[in-house]
This record gives C-alpha cells, sequence and structure tokens, in this order.
C-alpha cells in the first residue's frame, strides 16, 4: 500500500468531504432556489414591519446584514452540528473512525463546503435584498469587512464543530434542540435589531450567552462599518474584532477536545454507533 | 358457529371508527412531539422558540418606537401569538406526512391498516394544534404581564372570540390538509413546503403589519387569504376593538382597508371560507391519495 504523509491526508479529506457539498448544489439546483425564497420573504416581512413602524430605511439595511449572516448560521445548525448525527444515522460515522483520516479534518471539509454551500445563499440574499429594498452601504472600510467577516466565519464553523461533536451523543434530542436554536439565536444575535439595544434591556447573564455567539459581535461590526452613523455599537469594531478572534480559538480548542472525547468513545467504549431513534 | 370477538371493531359504525382513529392518532402525535424528553424539558422548548420570536419584535419595536406601548405593539404581539397557531395548522401538516413516510417509514403500515388516513392526519394535527394554542395562551399571558401588551379579560369580546375561532379552524385544518395531500405526491424538497407556506403567510396575512401598507399584488393576495380575516377578527375580540394608531398619528385605524368590514361581515366570510375549505380539501385529498396509490408513492422513501 503507497504511503502517504499525514499534511496531504488531512488536505485530502478536506477536499474530499468539502466536494460533495458543492457538487450537491449543482446536482440539485431547488436547493439554493429554496433556500433563498424562504429567508427573503422573511426578510422582506420585517423589512415590512419596520417600514410599518416608520423606521428610518437604515433598519432595512440592518435587516438584510441579519438576514446574509443567518445563512452561515443555519449552515452550521443543520449541517454542521447535525451532520454527524446524520451520518451515524446513515451508518456512514463508523466508516470516518476506522479510515485513517482524521475526523479532525472531515470537520474542517464540511466546514469548507458548508461555508461555499451557505455563501451561495448568503450572496443572493444581499444581491435581492439591495435590489429589492435599495439599500446603499459604505465601502470605504471594505478590506476591515472582510477581515470582521472572515474572523466570524472561522469562529462560527468553529462553534459549528463543537456542536456537531456533542449532538451525536443523543438521540431523538438533536433535531429538536436545531429547531430551538433558530428564534433563540436570532434574539441574541441580534439579527434583526440593534445588539445594543438587547445589552441594553437584558440581563447581564442573556448578554454573556449573546457575547459567546459568535454572530453577535460579528454583525455588530459589520453594521458600524457598512452602515456608519446609523447604529451605536456595542463595542467600536476594532474591539469586537478582536473578541470574535478570541472566540475562533476558545471554538477551534473546545471541537478539538470534544472531537477527541468522541473518538475515544467510539473506539474504547464502542457506543458511537448506537442508534437511538 | 362461535362469533370472532377479536373482529367487533369492525363492526362498529363508520363514525365509530373515525372516531377511534382520530383519538389515537391524537394520542400518538402528542407522544411523537413530547416524549424525546422530559416533561419540563418539552415546556421549556415548546416556549422557548414563541418567546424568543416575541422578544425579537419587542425589541424591534422599543428601538423605533420607545419604551410606550401604542396599540400597534398590541397589533404586532397579538398577531405573533396567533400565528403560532397557523404555523402549527398549516405547515406542520404536511410535515406529518414526511415524518411517517421518510423518518419513521410507518406510512405504509398506517395505510394498510383498517384506517382513515384523513382521520390520522386530523388527529396528529390536533395535537400540534393544541401545543399551538396553549403556546398562544401563553405568549398572551406573558405578553399582558410583562411586555406591556394591553390585554384584559374584561375588554375581551368572547363572543366574537369564540366565533372567530371556531370558524377559522377549519380553515386552517382544511389548509393544512390540502398541503399533506401535495406532501403525498411530491418527491422532492418537500420539507420546505411547510416552512415556505407559512412565510408567505407572515408576510402576506397582516401578521406583522396591516396589508394596506404592501405592494397591489401582495395586498391582493393578502385580502384573498382566510388568514388575514381570521387574525384581523380574532386581533379585535382580544383587543376589545378596532386598533388604531395614537392620536399623534390620527388616530386612524391599523389597517384601514380592514377596518371595512365589520365584526359580522368578517364572521361571514370566514363562514363562507370554511364551507369552501372543508369541501374542497375533503375531496382534493380524496383524489390526491388516490393519485399517490396509484403511482406507488406511499411507502416511496426519497431520502430529502
Amino acid at each position: 500500500m503507497r504511503s502517504i504523509s499525514p499534511v496531504r491526508l488531512f488536505f485530502k479529506t478536506v477536499h474530499a468531504r468539502a466536494v460533495p457539498r458543492m457538487i450537491g448544489m449543482k446536482r440539485e439546483p431547488s436547493w439554493i432556489f429554496l433556500e433563498i425564497l424562504v429567508p427573503l420573504v422573511n426578510t422582506t416581512a420585517f423589512v415590512y414591519l419596520y417600514r410599518a413602524l416608520h423606521a428610518p430605511e437604515a433598519y432595512v439595511g440592518f435587516v438584510i446584514l441579519g438576514s446574509v449572516l443567518s445563512a452561515y448560521w443555519m449552515n452550521v445548525v443543520w449541517a454542521m452540528a447535525m451532520q454527524l448525527h446524520w451520518e451515524k444515522k446513515e451508518g456512514m460515522l463508523q466508516l470516518y473512525v476506522l479510515s485513517p483520516s482524521s475526523l479532525m479534518a472531515i470537520l474542517v471539509g464540511m466546514s469548507y463546503g458548508g461555508i461555499v454551500m451557505a455563501s451561495w445563499r448568503a450572496a443572493l440574499t444581499l444581491i435581492v435584498g439591495l435590489l429589492l429594498f435599495n439599500v446603499h452601504f459604505a465601502t470605504d472600510q471594505l478590506p476591515l469587512v472582510f477581515l470582521v467577516f472572515g474572523v466570524t466565519l472561522i469562529a462560527l464553523y468553529g462553534l459549528g464543530m463543537t456542536l456537531s461533536s456533542l449532538f451525536i451523543r443523543w438521540g431523538r434530542e438533536p433535531w429538536h434542540l436545531a429547531l430551538a436554536f433558530h428564534e433563540p439565536a436570532f434574539f441574541l444575535t441580534g439579527m434583526n435589531f440593534p445588539l445594543s439595544a438587547l445589552f441594553a434591556s437584558v440581563p447581564g447573564v442573556i448578554s454573556l450567552i449573546s457575547a459567546l455567539l459568535p454572530i453577535s459581535f460579528g454583525l455588530d461590526a459589520l453594521r458600524q462599518l457598512l452602515l456608519p452613523g446609523t447604529i451605536v455599537g456595542v463595542f467600536p469594531p476594532m474591539t469586537e474584532l478582536w473578541l470574535i478572534a478570541g472566540l475562533a480559538v476558545l471554538f477551534l480548542t473546545t471541537s478539538y477536545i470534544s472531537l477527541k472525547f468522541m473518538e475515544r468513545q467510539a473506539r474504547v467504549e464502542g457506543t458511537l454507533a448506537l442508534r437511538l431513534s | 358457529m362461535t362469533s370472532l370477538p377479536k373482529l367487533h371493531r369492525f363492526n362498529s359504525t363508520s363514525l365509530e371508527h373515525e372516531w377511534r382513529t382520530f383519538r389515537i392518532a391524537a394520542w400518538l402525535g402528542w407522544q411523537v412531539e413530547s416524549n424525546w424528553t422530559v416533561p419540563i424539558v418539552f415546556f421549556i422548548y415548546a416556549i422557548l422558540r414563541p418567546i424568543s420570536t416575541a422578544l425579537i419584535l419587542l425589541l424591534m419595536y422599543i428601538v423605533i418606537a420607545g419604551n410606550h406601548r401604542g396599540e400597534y405593539f398590541d397589533y404586532l404581539y397579538i398577531s405573533n401569538a396567533l400565528y403560532l397557531i397557523v404555523m402549527q395548522s398549516i405547515a406542520n401538516m404536511s410535515w406529518t406526512v414526511l415524518e411517517d413516510r421518510e423518518h419513521y417509514r410507518m406510512l405504509k403500515y398506517i395505510y394498510t391498516a383498517p384506517v382513515s388516513l384523513f382521520a390520522y392526519l386530523i388527529g396528529r394535527a390536533v395535537a400540534r394544534l393544541s401545543i399551538g394554542i396553549s403556546t398562544s395562551v401563553l405568549l398572551l399571558t406573558v405578553g399582558a404581564l410583562w411586555m406591556g401588551l394591553h390585554l384584559s379579560l374584561l375588554s375581551v369580546q368572547w363572543g366574537w372570540l369564540v366565533t372567530y375561532f371556531a370558524l377559522g379552524i377549519p380553515v386552517l385544518l382544511s389548509f393544512g390538509i390540502v398541503i399533506a395531500g401535495l406532501a403525498l405526491v411530491i418527491t422532492r424538497n418537500g420539507e420546505f413546503m411547510g416552512e415556505i407556506i407559512a412565510s408567505m403567510l407572515l408576510l402576506v396575512c397582516s401578521v406583522y403589519f396591516p396589508p394596506d401598507i404592501l405592494p397591489v399584488i401582495l395586498r391582493k393576495l393578502s385580502l384573498a387569504m382566510p388568514v388575514t380575516y381570521w387574525l384581523e377578527g380574532m386581533r379585535r375580540a382580544l383587543a376589545g376593538g378596532l386598533l388604531r394608531y395614537s392620536a399623534a398619528m390620527g388616530g386612524r385605524p391599523i389597517s384601514p382597508r380592514l377596518a371595512l368590514y365589520s365584526n359580522s361581515d368578517l364572521a361571514m366570510i370566514l363562514a363562507c371560507f370554511s364551507v369552501v375549505g372543508v369541501t374542497i380539501s375533503f375531496f382534493f385529498y380524496r383524489w390526491i391519495e388516490g393519485v399517490a396509490k396509484a403511482r406507488g408513492m406511499i411507502d416511496r422513501i426519497t431520502g430529502f
């Protein structure tokens, strides 16, 4: 058998796990249409609500930015956190554990493919939203915008990788848990309103939970950068960038630890393949 | 010749038979919804999403209108609470079919059993509906106690509330039955169907805002939807009358278009929708069920 270096194996695994997600989009383009339609209709409803409240037009931009980042959140919940649980049900997880590639590489591949998948939805939501509602974003700090966006995604998918190792331990609960991650997360991250309004009106514990979700400060920073002068941020964008970077390190570490724990459970206790539904 | 006691259920009347199916399906529906965890966790799960949505709307309102809760807030909050019932009865019915066919893989056995699938689906829907209704009541209570919703038991128009509720539920279930029928024959993306319909209803059925501010095409669509009239009637009954903007904003009704209808008009419209909806859904379901059987779609696993 031909030997392969661990680094090369890692990247080949990443590529191999990411490709089905990208190919899947081409094979089933109706997914793209449907994944855009639902959030777009919901976004439109929130835009009209702000208009009914006679809100400044900048709030339309808030809602659209929230909708863009919600694409990644949904992808993290359904295509990351739930994914290993589904792989277990389909009988693939045992094969992953038995194969010589690392589970970390598989999760990184899932994240990479997931980011590509979600970016389609996010980009189309952004374009259609901008065209439909005539929103204008400031473009004078674009490099910082992309940096904040990129670091937010790393932290977010790190969180997804951690959750995927946790979700796998349950039987019927993950489905409900994933559903429960929708509206509460939208509330805690200020998806449709300024985050400072949340921090000003909820107890400190809830603010702390909110701060632990990477989208919160990511979205707040992006709003400050793309819609300057229309929002009072919780912190300046640079401070929020450092906080998100800290979350990225934290979640990548926790994902590594939880993955090792899961592998141990698989190899030593032999309970990973148990299907509880 | 000895009798066959085990077969006595087949001698029962059709109505008794349907009632038994309905009752057991409702119990099964409740078990499927709730027995995946302990009751306290299920309770938290059941209220977590609706409360979060209510808090989102509250904060959206506060950042624009400040801490004063005008009647628009009542409009928004009551609609959102009632929309839970709409979602549970309409959007989730298709999910029952998909879940039984794809996940539990029991649909074919239900078909081959001597039970009516129509009664079975209604039973499953009632389980979800009861969760939706109790969550709505809880949400309204929380709103009145802690979120500044103007809701008083003395001002509620109880007669109209019961009337609108009784007229609206058959319309909602009819919608659900039609969508469940479609789920039987749709092979791809069926899981999106309920979600898409729920989103469309959120946009066009005057849930968060009156139909008056929508573009003409969407406004016409809104006024053709029974849910629009149901929500308007229920809002009026719960708030004790027509909801209006503050005096500073002219004191006009929040929806001048819907204000043209009196309570009796709304009840009449809903009664017509109920009769038409129940009739159409019954015959549509029977037809589409036949199509699904003829094409061998009942036990098809699509993997979607």
